[in-house]
């Protein structure tokens, strides 16, 4: 089974067009991808989008609805991940409780908005230990500047290492994957994501190398990126196909329990 | 037939390259059904006497001239460079020439870049300006070196409008601001290796239309099955148009 563990209901600022989901879903299915993993931290804030500020609850919670209606829309394909800013402590941890409790979300989606070694973080944090699910965090180690709440990979080593019993999806393998690789070495919690970035001969080689292939999981961020450029990561990665299969679709459905 | 208009041979300060070699590049090109690729010296990114990194590259690809177009890299920052750009079209048989304007940090509006765009019209060479190498936010900390603006990017298009010009490593959100000035000059081209959203292809299509679409990968840094899949696969295009894409607009525009 392929899965793709990072996408979004939509990329930019705007409310969730059907048409785009539909557009995302019909081409994965061209890649032989059976599920998608969905969140969406992208607020209602025209011209500004969610880097512009940070969601308040009630746009979280307008987030989170759309990613109801996708998963009502294809019950098989699509699982949500609930999107919270943890600046509101009390209404992010209500808005996590009923997306997994109401509508049955299988992850936790934290973007930029605050970095995840902050203690605000923690309640969050310790609620998805409760439920069992597994915390998907964007993360960057960026030459050009971090945004101000832009996670790094040593963020999430920091958080990782205060919250053994956490199952951590690091975004983007920490963009510098290099540098993202070596940040979370020693945190057998912490599972990097390939989404997002370009498709860089060696990331998922090193990765595999460094953590083995049973903490590397495939993810794309569609539809800002194309299903073409993030699967050639893996699928032209010189490793063995069982380390293919377990990045592609075996290790995600261990940490969500797919049957 | 499949033909690549974007790829370099040789190392990169700051990682080791998988593939780094003619012998290498072939390998990984015969994996994946290349069968021809531009190429030039990676190496003179960083060389300040770029020729020395043209003569190595020649010699290493005389041998497999079926499977290479050379380009050469020209700086034109650099003292002695129209003996370099003469020699390379005269000695070592290049098609078209390569500029990386940010990293040997000349402005494309002032100075030698303009003599040697116009030697270049003259000769009826290509060239291909690369926007950027790789994403900016994972530069190494010793060179973090900006993309070619579009601003810089318009004005040599509209300053030599005979000039066959290809832009590598260039992203759709740049397309986008360039789209009139593409569309309305027969001789500008797009590389497809930067291209990424989903069903980017069809984006880029309906941007620049489709004759002036190439086929490139960006070798050794991406993986060539990233635009394989993109062009293959991953568009509402017919096969002719994805023919186009692949090799038919790069024959015509190499006179292969």
């Amino acid at each position: 089974m392929r899965i793709d563990a990072h996408t979004h209901s939509h990329v930019g600022s705007g409310r969730m067009k059907l048409e785009d989901l539909v557009e995302t879903v019909e081409t994965a299915k061209k890649f032989k991808i059976d599920k998608l993993c969905v969140s969406n931290p992208f607020i209602d804030n025209p011209g500004e989008g969610f880097r512009g500020g940070f969601p308040n609850p009630e746009q979280f919670r307008q987030a989170n609805e759309n990613v109801v209606n996708a998963m009502k829309k294809y019950p098989k394909i699509i699982i949500g991940y609930c999107y919270v800013n943890p600046c509101y402590p009390k209404e992010g941890l209500d808005e996590f409780k009923r997306c997994v409790q109401e509508y049955g979300m299988k992850g936790l989606k934290l973007e930029v908005g605050c970095r995840c070694s902050n203690p605000q973080v923690y309640p969050l944090i310790e609620k998805a230990i409760e439920f069992k699910v597994p915390i998907l965090q964007h993360c960057w180690h960026k030459a050009t500047g971090n945004y101000i709440g832009e996670s790094d990979p040593l963020d999430v080593a920091e958080l990782a290492k205060r919250y053994k019993e956490a199952t951590i999806q690091m975004a983007h393998t920490g963009g510098d994957w290099e540098y993202g690789i070596k940040a979370v070495r020693d945190c057998p919690n912490v599972f990097p994501d390939t989404s997002g970035g370009e498709p860089v001969i060696g990331m998922v080689e090193m990765a595999v190398k460094e953590l083995g292939a049973e903490r590397v999981i495939f993810g794309s961020d569609a539809p800002g990126r194309s299903f073409s450029t993030q699967l050639a990561k893996v699928l032209g990665a010189d490793i063995r196909k069982e380390e293919k299969d377990l990045i592609m679709g075996g290790n995600i459905a261990r940490i969500l329990k797919l049957e | 037939m499949i033909i690549d208009v974007n790829i370099a041979s040789g190392n990169w300060p700051f990682r080791k390259l998988k593939y780094r070699n003619i012998s290498q590049l072939m390998n990984l090109m015969d994996k994946v059904s290349i069968d021809k690729c531009c190429i030039s010296s990676l190496n003179n990114v960083f060389y300040k006497d770029i020729q020395v990194g043209n003569e190595d590259l020649y010699k290493e690809v005389k041998e497999h001239s079926k499977r290479f177009i050379s380009f050469g890299v020209i700086n034109p920052s650099f003292p002695g460079w129209q003996e370099d750009f003469e020699s390379s079209y005269n000695k070592l048989g290049i098609k078209g020439i390569k500029l990386y304007p940010n990293y040997h940090q000349y402005d494309l509006k002032y100075g030698g870049i303009l003599t040697l765009l116009k030697k270049t019209t003259e000769y009826k060479l290509q060239v291909l300006i690369q926007i950027r190498i790789e994403d900016e936010r994972c530069h190494h900390w010793l060179t973090k070196v900006p993309p070619v603006s579009t601003a810089d990017i318009s004005f040599v298009i509209e300053k030599f409008p005979e000039l066959k010009i290809i832009l590598g490593g260039i992203k759709l959100g740049e397309v986008k601001k360039l789209r009139s000035i593409i569309k309305e000059n027969d001789f500008v081209f797009v590389e497809t290796s930067w291209i990424d959203s989903l069903n980017g292809i069809d984006k880029l299509v309906k941007m620049v239309g489709i004759s002036k679409i190439l086929f490139g990968t960006n070798m050794p840094f991406f993986y060539p099955q990233s635009n394989l899949s993109k062009v293959q696969i991953e568009n509402h295009l017919p096969k002719e148009d994805k023919e186009k894409i692949l090799y038919k607009n790069a024959q015509k525009l190499l006179s292969l």
